[in-house]
Formats: C-alpha cells, sequence, structure tokens
C-alpha cells in the first residue's frame, strides 16, 4: 500500500496518524513511518499502539470521537518508552480520525535514535529549541553540583585550615604559657638563689672569720668542716641556678682575653681546696707551653668550671693513680681556634649502657653514686651545655675498671695579639698580705643592709689593714661618699631607701668618689644582674657568698686600678 | 558573554597549553572567577581580557588564537551537548551556513542576555557562499573564520575562505567568501 500524505497535513504534523472508522491505520506522516519503517496501512491501531491511562485500550471509533480536540497521549507497543503527546481530530462527515502530535522526548537524543535528525523537524516548531532548554537546564543543574561540590570541598579546606589554627593558636597559647611558667621558675630560682645565698653567705663569712682567729686544733677541725658541708652547698646551689639559667636562655658567655695556663691555675687552686682534692692522687698537666701561654679570647671562668667538674669528678672517681689533663689544637678557620680538652683517669671507669646517660640533668651513672660521692647529678649536663655555648661538643671513652677519658671541645678567638692585658692570677694568703703592704690604712666604704655581711666584710678588710666605713642602705653610701673621699667602695644592689644601682648613679653624679671604682656585692647571680650594675656606673660585680679569697683578690685588683689612675 | 564562552576558552587553553598556563592568564587578566557557569552572563571584558592575557602569555598573535578558538568552540559547543542544535540547523555545511542567522535567533530567544551576531548569505552556489556577519563586539572576525572552519571539518569538507569585508578597514560589517572544495 501507498503511505502518501496529503499535504499539508503531513507537512505540518510529520507524526501524523489516519484512521478509519473501524481503527484502521491510513495515511501517516513523514517522520512517523522514518521511526517505525514496519508501520503498514491497514494495520489496527490497537496492535500498533496503546493510550496511556484511562481504559487502556482503544474501544471505538465512536469513543475515540468523543475525545475530539482533548490531549492525549498514546506509546507504540513494541517501543513503549518512546510517547506521543497530542490530540485526536474526529472528523463525523468522512468518518475519519485523525492524531496530531509529537514525540514526547526530554533530550535530542532521543529523536536522533530513531533516526529523525532534529533538522528534520521544521524550523517552525518549538520542539527542538524546547530540548535545547532542557538541555540548558540539565548543564545549568550540573554546574549547580559542581559548584556545590566545590563549595563543599572548599568549606571543608576552610574547616581543616580553621582546625589548624586554633590548634596553632592553642599552641602560641601553650607556648606563651610555658615561657611566663618558665620565666616565673626563673624569678623563683633567682629569688631562691638570693634567699639561700645571703645566710651561707654569713655562715661562710663568720666561719672564715672564726679560723682567722682560733689556734685550737679542734675548733678549727670543726670551723673547716662548717666550711667544707657550706662550700658543698654552695657548689649545689651554684649547679641549680646554672642548669637554670642554661634552660632559661639567661647563660651568656664572656669573650674576653685569657691563657690557658691561668685557667689550669685557677683550676688546681680551685680543687686543692677542696675536701676531696686532698686525696693526693698525681694530677698531670700534659699540654704544650706554646698553648698555655697563648693569649685566647672566651669566657676563662666558664672553660674553668668545665674542667675544674671534669677534673673533680676524675679525681672522685680515682682512688689511687693518677688524671691527665690534655689540651690541643684542632682545627683553625680564620681567627677562629678550635681546641681539643682531655681528662683522663685511671679511675673505676663507667659502664658502657651508662656513659650516653651520664650528660642528661639529673642522671648519674649509678643512683648509688650520689649516696657514696655526692653531686646534684647536673655537673657534666652544665658542662654539656656550656660546651654547646661555646660551639664544641663533649663526649667520653671509658671501660670499666680501666679509667675514663672525658673529651671536649671549644672554639676561642685569636686575636694575635699576645700584649692583649691578661688579668694577673692572685692567690688568698699572699693578696691578703700584699693588701696589708701596700694599702694598710687606705679608706674604703661598705654599704650593705645584712648586719651579718657588714661584720664579715668589714672583719675580712680590717684584718688586711684597710680603713673601713660601713652604709646601712643606699642613701647613707651616698651621704658617706659626698663626705669623704674613698679608695674603694663595695656596693650591696638590694638594700632599703635607695638601691645601690641608684645610689651609684647618683655617686657618680656629684660625689667625692665620681671616679671611685665600685663593686657591687650581691647575692643575685643572674647575667641581667651584672648588667644592671654596669649600666648604673659599677666598675665589677662579685656575687655573693664572697669567698675571703676572692674578695682579697677583687679588693686588690681594684685598689691598684685606683692607684694608677691617680697616677 | 555567557559563561559557555568563558568555559569553552578555558578548555582551550587547558588542552592545547596546560592547566598551569590557564591559571598564569588568568592571573595576568586580573580573573578571580574560578567557576564559569555556562548559563551565567558575564561582562564581555573578562572575555577581552582572556584572549589578550593568552596572547601575551602564549606569545600568539590574537587573530591566530581566535581563529584556533573559533575551531575549537565548534567542537566545545559539540560535546557540551549543543551537537543536537547544529544538527537541527542543518545536513550540509551550506545548510547550516545559511541557518546561521535562525540559529542565532532562536539562542538570542532563549537566552536574551547573549547579544548573540547576526549572520546572511548572498551569492549561495553549488561551491559556495559569501558570508556576512554583523556583531556589536569588535575584533572577533578571525573567531568566525574559525568557526566555519570547524563546521566544514563537522561535515568533512575542505574550503577556502577570504575575507571581503572587513570591519577594521571601514567596512560597515565583515564578510567572508566560502569556496567549498
Amino acid at each position: 500500500m501507498e503511505h502518501a500524505s496529503p499535504l499539508p497535513l503531513g507537512e505540518l504534523f510529520p507524526f501524523l496518524l489516519e484512521l478509519d472508522d473501524r481503527l484502521r491505520i491510513g495515511q501517516t506522516g513523514p517522520l512517523m513511518r522514518k521511526a517505525y519503517p514496519g508501520l503498514q496501512a491497514g494495520d489496527f491501531l490497537s496492535d500498533v499502539f496503546q493510550p496511556i491511562g484511562k481504559s487502556g485500550e482503544f474501544a471505538s471509533f465512536e469513543q475515540l470521537s468523543a475525545e475530539h480536540r482533548r490531549p492525549t497521549a498514546i506509546r507504540q507497543t513494541q517501543s513503549p518508552a518512546l510517547v506521543f503527546r497530542g490530540e485526536w481530530f474526529a472528523c463525523n462527515a468522512s468518518r475519519k480520525l485523525f492524531f496530531l502530535g509529537w514525540p514526547w522526548v526530554t533530550d535530542p537524543d532521543e529523536l536522533t535514535n530513531l533516526g529523525i535528525p532534529l533538522h528534520a523537524i521544521p524550523a517552525h516548531n518549538p520542539l527542538g529549541d524546547l530540548l535545547l532548554l532542557l538541555k540548558t537546564n540539565r548543564n545549568t543543574l550540573a554546574d549547580t553540583h559542581a559548584l556545590t561540590e566545590a563549595l563543599r570541598q572548599r568549606t571543608l579546606a576552610l574547616e581543616s585550615s580553621n582546625r589548624r589554627l586554633q590548634d596553632e593558636a592553642a599552641l602560641i597559647r601553650a607556648v606563651e604559657e610555658a615561657k611566663r611558667a618558665n620565666h616565673a621558675k626563673s624569678t623563683f630560682l633567682a629569688n631562691m638563689s638570693h634567699e639561700l645565698r645571703t645566710p651561707l653567705s654569713g655562715i661562710i663569712g663568720m666561719a672564715s672569720l672564726l679560723m682567722k682567729r682560733s689556734d685550737d686544733p679542734k675548733t678549727r677541725d670543726q670551723i673547716g668542716k662548717i666550711l667544707t658541708s657550706s662550700n658543698h652547698l654552695l657548689a649545689v646551689i651554684n649547679d641549680i641556678l646554672d642548669i637554670s639559667k642554661i634552660e632559661a636562655n639567661r647563660m651568656s658567655l664572656e669573650s674576653v682575653p685569657f691563657t690557658l695556663s691561668g685557667v689550669i691555675n685557677n683550676v688546681q687552686n680551685a680543687l686543692l681546696l677542696r675536701a676531696d682534692g686532698h686525696r693526693g692522687i698525681d694530677v698531670r698537666i700534659a699540654i704544650s707551653t706554646e698553648l698555655l701561654n697563648r693569649v685566647l679570647t672566651g669566657d676563662p671562668l666558664r672553660l674553668g668550671q668545665i674542667l675544674i667538674n671534669l677534673l673533680g669528678n676524675a679525681m672522685k672517681f680515682t682512688p689511687h693513680g693518677h688524671a691527665t689533663v690534655r689540651a690541643g689544637i684542632v682545627s683553625t678557620e680564620g681567627d677562629e681556634l678550635t681546641v681539643h680538652f682531655e681528662v683522663e683517669d685511671t679511675g673505676i671507669g663507667i659502664q658502657p649502657e651508662d656513659q650516653e646517660r651520664l650528660f642528661l640533668a639529673f642522671e648519674q651513672a649509678d643512683s648509688s653514686t650520689s649516696r657514696r660521692h655526692g653531686g646534684t647529678g647536673l655537673g657534666l649536663a652544665i658542662c654539656k651545655r656550656l660546651v654547646e655555648l661555646m660551639g664544641g661538643s663533649i663526649g667520653v671513652r671509658s671501660q670499666p675498671g680501666h679509667g675514663s677519658t672525658f673529651w671536649f671541645t671549644g672554639r676561642f678567638s685569636d686575636p694575635h695579639q699576645s700584649s692583649l692585658p691578661v688579668p694577673a692570677n692572685a692567690s688568698g694568703p699572699a693578696t691578703e698580705e700584699t693588701i696589708r703592704t701596700q694599702f694598710g690604712g687606705t679608706r674604703i666604704l661598705i654599704a650593705d643592709d645584712e648586719p651579718v655581711s657588714q661584720e664579715i666584710a668589714r672583719e675580712l678588710l680590717e684584718h688586711a689593714g684597710l680603713a673601713v666605713d660601713v652604709a646601712c642602705d643606699g642613701q647613707e653610701a651616698l651621704e658617706l661618699s659626698r663626705q669623704n673621699a674613698y679608695a674603694l667602695i663595695l656596693m650591696d644592689m638590694q638594700m632599703p631607701r635607695m638601691s645601690g644601682t641608684e645610689a651609684t648613679r647618683c655617686i657618680r653624679g656629684q660625689s667625692q668618689n665620681t671616679a671611685t671604682p665600685i663593686l657591687a656585692t650581691t647575692a643575685n647571680a643572674f647575667d641581667e644582674d651584672r648588667k644592671d650594675c654596669l649600666e648604673a656606673g659599677m666598675n665589677s660585680h662579685l656575687p655573693k657568698p664572697i669567698s675571703p679569697a676572692k674578695l682579697y683578690e677583687a679588693v686588690l685588683y681594684w685598689l691598684q686600678y685606683n692607684a694608677d689612675r691617680r697616677d | 558573554m555567557y559563561g559557555l564562552v568563558n568555559r569553552a576558552l578555558q578548555e582551550f587553553i587547558c588542552t592545547h597549553h596546560g592547566e598551569k598556563n590557564w591559571q598564569a592568564i588568568k592571573a595576568m587578566a586580573g580573573v578571580e572567577v574560578e567557576f564559569f557557569v555556562r548559563m551565567e552572563s558575564y561582562p564581555d571584558d573578562i572575555t577581552y581580557r582572556l584572549v589578550g592575557a593568552a596572547c601575551k602569555s602564549l606569545n600568539i598573535e590574537p587573530a591566530t588564537l581566535l581563529r584556533e578558538f573559533g575551531r575549537h568552540w565548534v567542537l566545545f559547543t559539540g560535546q557540551e551537548g549543543y551537537g543536537s542544535l547544529l544538527d537541527g540547523a542543518g545536513s550540509s555545511l551550506q545548510e547550516i551556513l545559511t541557518n546561521l542567522d535562525d540559529l542565532h535567533v532562536r539562542v538570542g530567544l532563549m537566552y536574551p542576555a547573549l547579544k548573540p551576531p547576526s549572520f546572511s548569505c548572498s551569492d549561495v552556489c553549488e561551491d559556495g557562499l559569501t558570508l556576512h556577519y554583523f556583531s556589536g563586539r569588535p575584533g572577533l572576525a578571525p573567531m568566525v573564520m574559525g568557526l566555519i572552519e570547524g563546521l566544514a571539518e563537522r561535515f568533512g569538507k575542505t574550503l577556502t575562505i577570504r575575507q571581503s569585508c572587513d570591519r577594521n578597514a571601514g567596512d560597515d560589517h565583515d564578510s567572508f567568501d566560502i569556496r567549498i572544495a
């Protein structure tokens, strides 16, 4: 049968279906034929299509005629996904029915899959545009999803960043709190140090005075024990103070010219004064004369402290035999040189598993060590930190039963100027005698609010032949210094009415002693205290408790300085 | 311009020159938009700044870049689901070029902020035609030439194009003589 479609109905409705009164398909639109090539004229409508909704079947011509101009939807029986939406048009005169409709598609691909190209749809028909709009809506929806996902990712990143910032803020707060706590600890230690050193100063000073006056051997022995115990306590306080200073980053090293011979001499003197220095083990110094006398720049006091510690340990743990101190230059870089030191002993040695713990604070090789040999367990930890401040390292080689060798390196400047002034070393008794001989009758001033300290200093210095005035506070010291010219002023820092630093500023401003050497004497032992003294116009700083030897040494030095200044 | 154009430019640069270059171009153009929504209208200035920065950064003449972009545009719109729109515009290169104006009228009706260009054809014969291009936006004639070449590729045709009228040379519009081999 022919499938010709009369114009213009087929042109206007390319999906046209024409039915007779028995509901047989007659003419069809060109696109309907393209979509269903198997469609034959004469096919019954219900064999090929079925209605959507209502009764679910096409009943009769009359029933469909009653649907005239009403919207309807039908689907092809064999391809139920494809739906046509349109209307029935009944022509009762010719007893014909027409289905005028368009495929109900939401994507152009559905049409192209049926073999119907989009350009086959007449331009006047809005189906193509609607499909395009639907496509656009889908794209917009995809963009919305993409934006939502991007937003979600951004939110996650911000939340993560926020958490990190909170963590960092908490960390910063914790660090600030730790710093505050550490500062509080340092302040507490400084105060405690002052509180401990002041009475200790009294004990050591008074015991020293008693020793000078006493001839009774038993009394001298007992006073000696007081001094030994006091000095031991002082060493413990100094250790704790040192480690606190290092941990609070308040330890700074000096940079002054010195010779190793001076340092070694001081170390030996210091150890001789210690009770455990009387054991009689042989201490050998194996350092070349050239190096001993070479002028270096660094902190001789702290270098001495390390050597005293290592040599003190060697003597403590060597019942018989000897200890040897060696030193040698290992490298030179510009005007900096690195010196390697060794302290070797023939003592009891250290177990390998104990060697690593030795340099940790509060650790000793054996907990029984402190019971047997005393000590805080801080000595080597302090040495390690001091060596690190000197740009070096420290270690130990040891074999149990065959002694130990502690070594360390330190970096020093080589000023290449052997003419630099190097402080002279002075020993106790000789210094006291020298003061008496050279400066007997010289007038000096002691300012101290603490009666015990006053008494000790006055007696020691009067014993050395000096004429001593005493002021009980800064105000009195100022008044006396305006009335009298002194060769030297010893000034305590913390005093009522007027502090030592304030009094010094006033004395430097207007008095008879604007250029007189002023030495600070205080139990405050931090570097800042020394800095405050120097800034106020003082010449030097003697931390309390001051041993008679150190007091005489300093007084002699500054009396000589004053005499030279006047010449 | 609609975000679709900027998205096409982004894809074109990323495909041919890499994501890193695109980010550098965006920074150079001072464009802070991270995601171009296809159906959102953006100021023309953004597109011009991006093209300018791309030419500078990649050391390519603007005409060359726009022509390549025009070719890419046909491919891109096909991928983005607008191929059917092109399909609907005609079954041959000549038919599609003849319907180009209708296509843009339809798109303009659907997207009122688009301000699409206008086209007309003259001297239509079997082996070619003259395409007239009218646009309120200056400097995009090379893109139209690329677009014609892209359509020819879509239909597997080779052609030669000669610009017969040039707005830059004082003509009131641009036109192109197209010969299909």
